[in-house]
């Protein structure tokens, strides 16, 4: 084996660990069949795969950035989103063997599922090249397809499993008919040359090179909106939130959602913020995305306000969500000309939104299931009075929802804080202003969780028993108390985070 | 003799996307669906692309159309019913998007009459893409991922598929 | 083949009038729209006429006709049928529409291999695609007894 091979092994270190876990998940579950043996090995097999690839990348120097298998460019970017998207699986992992909705049968089978998506995840945000940007997009979206139809006793997540796969399709099979386009317009499949064609074509091709350009990034965004769920391609989210097993969810609304975004800052910094740039072309491109990320934010806010279904109204607060990510990405866009801090500030504040949506959409989630999983607990109506029953669970609930409403002293705030900045610096002053109207709105829906916890309901206890935790309840609570208690520090101490951003722009 | 393969398969390629889009039974339409790829697979071929062409009739028109058929044949009770309505719905926005993509077309052929090169003859593929699969920084690491992905998606597939057999237990 | 070419390109014409005469009965804000559309159909079809004077095989415009035809059966397909199989019939020609591009473009760009293997790629996962599109169509058809994506109402605001 050549050095130069083994140098690119090292840097695919991390998926090297995941695909493993893969193949032994599978094998184990060949050898020992469905019993209580194979679940625990499998189970802890699929974890140990996701530490493995953590300590892995911690190994890994991203100072100078690095390309391996020639398609791969492993650098601080690429880590900062694999660091997301593997470790968000390792909870969900944890969060799917407390899950009691998913059959015993079955089990073994989910961790390859949910591994070979991060796999995808990693992949989609490490590459600048078309082909393996297709490629990544599937192998992170086909193991979400299946897994959204994985509760064979539920006919809503069956439901939920055909629209995935039908919308998700199509979006795919847009953007791929836009790839074709730019392949066309530059002869190749490298982001940078992208770049080059589209600049040159808005800039001398005529009304019909205008034409072109509009054409494939319509299509190519199209796909990409859908990953993310942005308006008007957020359509799939709600149902398939509400009818996927609760840690599916989960993996959709952080892992999945953090590869979308990391795909999009890619894709906008490589084929509209390269080299040479037409400043016409990103100004209209950057007041679209901000209508887009306004009209986004402003939709899944007004419509989460009427859920009581607590999985639906996270689906809709999570298409809010995206809209504010967004925001980071219409200031890089509207940052003109050769203005690189200017970019950087909105990819920073992309950045920290997402770590700090990270938090505490994994954190929510987390106590949803573990509501549902003592309690069944699903809607509104059934959160009545057991944030009295479950203290913990249900101060720890508010402390994420207080993040995700953006709410000082909680690692919320500072993301929302540096969206804002970032908006105002770059002139973008109504998309700021349209974003704090937002906020107050999600203040409003986000606090009916905790009035239900505990401020309504009798003093009875709706359930008389409170079933006794094992051991990995405990451990997934402990997590989540992690979780917590790193919200509420980042909210505090947000140096660190700041510091690590920074190191990972492009 | 190139001219006349062309406008056979282009014929069999949109002959079968009319039918599927516009016949009334499902079933026909998925075998139509077989006309247009065996037409594509043609078209690969007039465009020097040997293997591509063997790889979409192995793989498209021997795989994906058969699972397709499976599952129109497993699934389809009633023949669903042409809405004509739809269509006449539809028909001004096909109009406008069809318009459209003329336009972007142009733009593409513009660039590419632009280029003025002289056109290479075409090679036998196989052996070069070969070479690629195995090259550690042309195809190598993608194959493996497809290897990966096929790995996953088709243990999936099955897990979901399998009946929950009535009585067993589920440990 | 010059009729070929012509033929699409009257095609195309038909469809914008026939759209023009049903529109024109029902709605004459929206006749103006389409009868732009029309107008830019037969103004712009004319090239496609052109190209009957040299040979098609050795035309990208040819091939580019028949994935534009492809690409906008497939969305008609989308947007008329509710049967989420006709969908997923209608994606496969798309994909099909895009790989031909991507090959057609290499072959008159020199641009090497690159546009054949991402045709392979797309193939493949298009196989893999319709595995998982096979069992849960199975799994909603036992649960729902249609596979209407319309039909399929247990996730409701």
């Amino acid at each position: 084996m050549s050095p130069e091979m083994l140098t690119d092994l090292q840097a695919l270190m991390p998926e090297i660990w995941l695909v493993a876990a893969i193949v032994v998940t599978l094998t184990a579950d060949l050898i020992l069949g469905h019993g209580r043996t194979a679940r625990t090995v499998t189970g802890v097999v699929a974890l140990a795969g996701v530490v493995g690839a953590l300590l892995a990348l911690g190994e890994q120097d991203t100072s100078v950035p690095a390309r391996a298998f020639g398609v791969l460019s492993v650098d601080g970017y690429a880590w900062f989103f694999r660091a997301l998207i593997i470790s968000a699986t390792g909870l969900v992992i944890l969060y799917g063997i407390i899950f009691r909705g998913l059959e015993d049968r079955t089990r073994n089978e989910f961790h390859p599922m949910l591994l070979g998506a991060a796999f995808g995840g990693c992949l989609l945000v490490s590459t600048d090249n078309l082909l393996m940007l297709v490629l990544g997009m599937e192998m992170l979206s086909l193991p979400s397809y299946i897994m959204a139809g994985w509760q064979k006793r539920e006919r809503r997540s069956a439901e939920a499993a055909l629209k995935y796969l039908v919308y998700g399709a199509l979006a795919s099979g847009l953007m791929l008919f836009g790839f074709s386009l730019l392949y066309g317009m530059s002869g190749s499949l490298w982001l940078p040359d992208i770049g080059l064609a589209i600049t040159e074509q808005w800039e001398l091709g005529g009304e019909l090179g205008r034409m072109l350009v509009v054409g494939s990034t319509v299509l190519v965004f199209a796909g990409i909106g859908f990953k993310v769920a942005a308006f008007p391609f957020h359509f799939w989210a709600p149902d398939v939130y509400e009818g996927s097993p609760a840690p599916v969810t989960a993996m959709l609304a952080v892992a999945s959602k953090a590869a979308g975004i990391g795909l999009l800052l890619r894709f906008v910094d490589g084929a509209f913020l390269g080299m040479v740039v037409s400043e016409d072309w990103l100004a209209r491109l950057g007041s679209v995305t901000a209508v887009i990320a306004a009209v986004t934010m402003t939709y899944g806010n007004i419509t989460a306000v009427k859920q009581t279904n607590v999985k639906r109204l996270l689906a809709y607060s999570s298409i809010a969500h995206a809209g504010f990510l967004l925001m980071g990405v219409a200031v890089m866009l509207t940052a003109t000309g050769d203005d690189r801090a200017a970019v950087e500030t909105g990819q920073q504040a992309t950045l920290m939104y997402l770590a700090t949506y990270y938090f505490g959409t994994l954190g929510a989630f987390g106590c949803l299931m573990a509501l549902a999983d003592r309690f069944g607990a699903e809607d509104l109506d059934d959160y009545e009075g057991l944030g009295r029953q479950a203290p913990w669970i249900g101060v720890m609930f508010v402390v994420f929802l207080a993040s995700l409403t953006g709410l000082p002293p909680t690692a919320g705030f500072v993301g929302k804080w540096f969206v804002f900045r970032a908006a105002i610096s770059s002139g973008l002053d109504w998309l700021a202003v349209v974003a704090a109207l937002n906020a107050a709105v999600a203040l409003f829906y986000y606090m009916k969780i905790p009035v239900s916890l505990f401020l309504r309901g009798g003093d009875q206890p709706r359930v008389a028993d409170v079933p006794g935790l094992g051991l990995v309840p405990r451990v997934a609570n402990l997590s989540i108390l992690v979780l917590a208690a790193a919200t509420v520090w980042l909210g505090l101490m947000f140096d660190d985070l700041i510091a690590w951003v920074n190191a990972s722009l492009l | 003799m190139l001219d006349f393969m062309f406008v056979f398969f282009a014929a069999i390629a949109l002959a079968g996307g009319l039918v599927m889009a516009f016949h009334q039974s499902i079933v026909h339409s998925a075998f139509a669906l077989v006309a247009v790829l065996f037409g594509v697979a043609g078209l690969y071929w007039t465009l020097g692309a040997d293997l591509l062409g063997a790889t979409q009739i192995l793989l498209y028109v021997g795989g994906v159309t058969i699972l397709l058929l499976f599952a129109v044949m497993l699934s389809t009770r009633d023949a669903g019913r042409l809405a004509i309505g739809r269509y006449i719905l539809m028909a001004p926005v096909l109009g406008l998007l069809g318009a459209g993509l003329l336009r972007v077309y142009q733009g593409v052929i513009a660039i590419s009459e632009g280029r003025e090169l002289t056109l290479l003859e075409p090679e036998p593929t196989s052996d070069a893409i070969g070479q690629l699969f195995v090259d550690p920084h042309g195809f190598l690491l993608p194959f493996e991922v497809l290897s990966v992905l096929l790995l996953v998606v088709l243990v999936g597939a099955v897990t979901v598929a399998r009946q929950q057999q009535e009585g067993t237990p589920d440990a | 083949m010059p009729e070929l070419c012509s033929s699409l390109a009257s095609a195309l014409m038909t469809a914008g009038a026939s759209v023009v005469a049903f529109v024109q009965d029902q709605a004459p804000a929206v006749a103006d729209a389409a009868a732009a559309v029309a107008t830019e159909l037969a103004t712009s079809g004319a090239p496609l006429a052109d190209m009957a004077d040299t040979a098609l095989a050795g035309k990208l415009s040819s091939y580019l006709a028949v994935s534009g035809i492809l690409f906008l059966l497939g969305l008609a397909t989308i947007l008329t049928r509710r049967n989420a199989l006709y969908v997923l019939m209608g994606v496969e020609l798309i994909l099909n529409a895009a790989n031909l591009n991507f090959v057609a473009f290499a072959r008159f760009g020199n641009f090497g291999l690159d546009g054949q293997l991402v045709a392979i790629t797309v193939i493949v996962i298009a196989a893999a695609e319709a595995a998982i599109a096979l069992a849960i169509v199975l799994r909603v058809f036992h649960d729902f007894g249609s596979i209407d994506i319309t039909r399929t109402d247990s996730l409701r605001d």
